[in-house]
């Protein structure tokens, strides 16, 4: 047989579910990634049994009060409100980032992290479902698959103040994340861009290009998104975040 | 030269969709009905679940529209949804009134159950988990009592006869004969492709032979990533294996890996009673280690009166699950996509139909609710059926051709190249899927298929369908429905309502 050939279409009669039914389409989306093992047993293993939530309490309105801005990053005043869940500043490693771990039921995230601010956070044209606390000088965010017990972390993402053990962290220049991974793997998405790395499966780093003041500038990815090359992002250019996400090296 | 037969109708396919088809066009014109073994081999009387259908009190074909868009994870088809709810309670009278032996309540109202994902009591069940076999009765019974309907048993559709742009029939070996059989009309209901992996429920005829088919006379295929998969078949040596149905787990049995230790406790809030794509997930993860078992020891005395099929099966493979541990394994169920379909049962190609598992009506989306299947055969074949009363004539016939039905050069080669398919199919492109591990399922599958014997036919089908999967879910660069990533778990809103086409 001939190599098939495709196309990606959208059929004008394909629609989304409608509100119940949405709902219901999320959580069993959500379901889709509890199983995934933590791979990273260096960090996983050595966690203490979690407490659990069963009541999970009903998600803040969709407002500017709890609500990063549209490249994703804190107002001052959504800053102010993050708790704290511990003294330590955890290292960002590819499956975890101190207690959180991509994979863990909301429940469990709630018991940990008992007082965990709820909020909406900005990714490349939607707002997901998270949670930030802050973990010594870290500001952490764990973006949720869905809001409701049966939904788990997708990805926990260092917005500031953590570093891998190589020294990485947000503000980390590309040279220095060349360095210490390899080259990337890049992942364009629609006004962001990604770069994951086969020497570290799971870990991503979310790169501000310059001289955008954000990380989802959506002319200067179409600008310099595509290609695996460093040297063709404008100097200045920098790491915006870094983050453990289920099986991001792929 | 071949031989040639003249008909108005040609089903290819004897499942709940072809033999509905059948019965129903039978009414107006007459019925060719083409199967690969007999009128009783289909995935059809296989069916342990029922047919949903918005019967009861307090349901609605509303809600029935609603939990089928939410199953099918923002790519079901509204309309075609609306299509299968609206018209599916006709379609049930209409069969029990033609003698299905449906179970009833003691009112006389159709005794309705319950089963997952359901927002109602709306599941009609025959003999309690024969529903399959029932229905296929009574269409066998209609379709063998028309004077209309010819059946031609033991014939293997090779491909279908393009002239013109149109289909105008099938070429087909009819017990080895080549046989050209014209059609005004062609309707694929070929049914599934669980064969095309190691562990299936689905019958040995379901080898995927009409989406193979209907892409190489050039038919819209879509969807083709969307495999669904039963997460507790009993794991024995057998083709096809028999189900272990969800009733059990929540009857409290457990899951145990190899060690014998309880692991979906860890997996999810639910543990057991998790929905099907997790609990399949992490039996698979676990079959790296070893054989999974369902312990229902629990269930006790009460197995041969609260399971009696499923004791039966067990027993007769010498296992007592009063006692003994029940090996499971997940295995393939019931693929979503297929030959892309109008409103109509239409195909992209001119006189040429598909309905019933083969076919891509929309109504699923990413993932099939529970009791759809056998209702979507039994409501898009009558439409088909009505459809086809409209086809005028074939303006003039196609030459006859010339050619002979392929001898298959040796069996043995041809077996194990199945099972290599059926191997590397579920190894990468089943359960949980990678990158990766899709790239070296294609790069196998062109291997498999450069070292087919010659007259291979089935075999041919069964790897190019498997290509075909393999391609779409590599593409999709997500996880959605029944399609999971494992290096892209999440669902991404640049992929929400788009298809893969073929």
């Amino acid at each position: 047989m001939a190599r098939p050939s495709h196309r990606v279409v959208s059929r004008r009669r394909s629609v989304r579910p409608d509100g119940l039914a949405l709902l219901l389409a999320l959580a069993a989306i959500a379901c889709g990634h509890r199983e995934k093992a933590v791979s990273d047993t260096a960090t996983a293993g050595s966690r203490a049994p979690s407490p659990y939530v069963s009541e999970i309490p009903a998600w803040p309105a969709d407002t500017s009060d709890f609500a990063t801005d549209r490249t994703g990053r804190f107002p001052a005043a959504l800053r102010a409100k993050v708790p704290s869940c511990g003294a330590a500043t955890p290292v960002v490693a590819r499956d975890s980032i101190g207690p959180l771990y991509p994979g863990q039921p909301l429940p469990i995230v709630l018991g940990v992290c008992r007082n965990a601010l709820r909020l909406w956070h900005w990714d490349d044209g939607s707002y997901l479902p998270a949670i930030a606390v802050k973990l010594g000088d870290a500001l952490v965010v764990a973006d949720m698959a869905g809001m409701t017990a049966d939904d788990v972390v997708s990805r926990v993402i260092a917005i500031e103040g953590a570093r891998t053990a190589e020294g990485i962290g947000p503000g980390s220049s590309l040279a220095e994340l060349q360095r210490a991974y390899g080259a990337p793997t890049w992942r364009r998405n629609q006004c962001t861009v990604d770069a994951a790395f086969e020497s570290r499966p799971g870990l991503v780093a979310r790169i501000a290009v310059a001289p955008s003041t954000g990380a989802a500038s959506c002319a200067d990815v179409r600008r310099y998104g595509d290609g695996n090359d460093f040297s063709r992002f404008p100097p200045g250019s920098r790491v915006e975040w870094i983050a453990a996400e289920l099986g991001a090296a792929g | 030269m071949p031989e040639r037969i003249r008909t108005r109708f040609l089903v290819v396919g004897s499942g709940v969709a072809g033999l509905h088809t059948a019965w129903r066009a039978s009414e107006h014109a007459d019925v060719l009905v083409t199967t690969k073994r007999t009128l009783f081999d289909s995935a059809t009387a296989y069916a342990q679940g029922g047919i949903a259908a918005a019967l009861g009190a307090g349901d609605s074909p509303e809600l029935h529209r609603r939990d089928t868009l939410a199953a099918g994870a923002a790519l079901a088809d509204s309309e075609a949804v609306t299509v299968l709810v609206t018209e599916g309670p006709a379609r049930v009278k209409e069969l029990h009134t033609a003698g299905a032996d449906f179970d009833l309540a003691p009112s006389g109202d159709f005794k309705l159950g319950r089963e997952a994902a359901h927002s109602t009591n709306r599941i009609v069940h025959a003999h309690g988990d024969q529903t399959g076999a029932e229905v296929a009765r009574t269409l066998i019974a209609k379709v063998q009592e028309s004077e209309r309907v010819s059946v031609l048993e033991r014939t293997r559709v090779l491909d279908l006869i393009i002239d013109d742009g149109r289909c105008v029939g099938a070429r087909a070996s009819v017990a080895g004969r080549a046989t050209e059989i014209i059609a005004d009309a062609t309707v694929l209901a070929t049914g599934g492709i669980g064969q095309l992996y190691r562990y299936t429920t689905n019958p040995v005829v379901a080898t995927g032979d009409g989406f193979a088919i209907a892409h190489r006379a050039d038919a819209t295929l879509s969807d083709m990533e969307f495999v669904q998969f039963h997460p507790t078949a009993l794991d024995t040596p057998e083709n096809p294996l028999q189900l272990i149905s969800e009733a059990v787990r929540g009857e409290g049995a457990t899951l145990l890996n190899a060690a014998g230790e309880r692991f979906m406790t860890k997996r999810h809030k639910l543990a057991e009673l998790a929905p099907r794509d997790v609990v399949a997930r992490a039996i698979f993860a676990e079959q790296k280690r070893g054989t999974v078992f369902l312990d229902a020891r629990k269930i006790g005395k009460a197995w041969p009166t609260r399971f009696p099929g499923i004791f039966a099966i067990c027993e007769a493979r010498g296992i007592d699950p009063r006692k003994q541990l029940i090996p499971v394994t997940p295995a393939a169920h019931y693929m979503m996509g297929g030959v892309v379909t109008d409103l109509a049962g239409r195909s992209s190609v001119p006189r040429l139909y598909a309905c019933g598992e083969v076919a891509r009506t929309g109504v699923h989306g990413a993932n099939r609710l529970a009791s759809n299947s056998l209702l979507e055969g039994l409501v898009f074949a009558e439409r088909v059926a009505r459809d086809m009363q409209e086809m005028k004539p074939l303006p003039n016939e196609p030459a006859r051709g010339n050619w002979r039905v392929p001898v298959l050069s040796d069996r043995g080669a041809a077996q194990v190249a199945a099972d290599q398919i059926r191997a590397v199919m579920w190894q990468y492109a089943g359960i949980s899927r990678t990158a990766r591990g899709l790239r070296s399922c294609i790069a196998r599958l062109d291997q498999i298929e450069d070292r087919l014997p010659e007259g291979a036919t089935e075999e041919r089908n069964m790897v190019q369908t498997a290509r075909l999967i393999a391609e779409a879910a590599l593409l999709r660069k997500e996880s959605r429905g029944g399609h999971y990533r494992s290096d892209f778990p999440r669902a991404r809103s640049a992929w929400r309502g788009r298809h893969i086409e073929w």
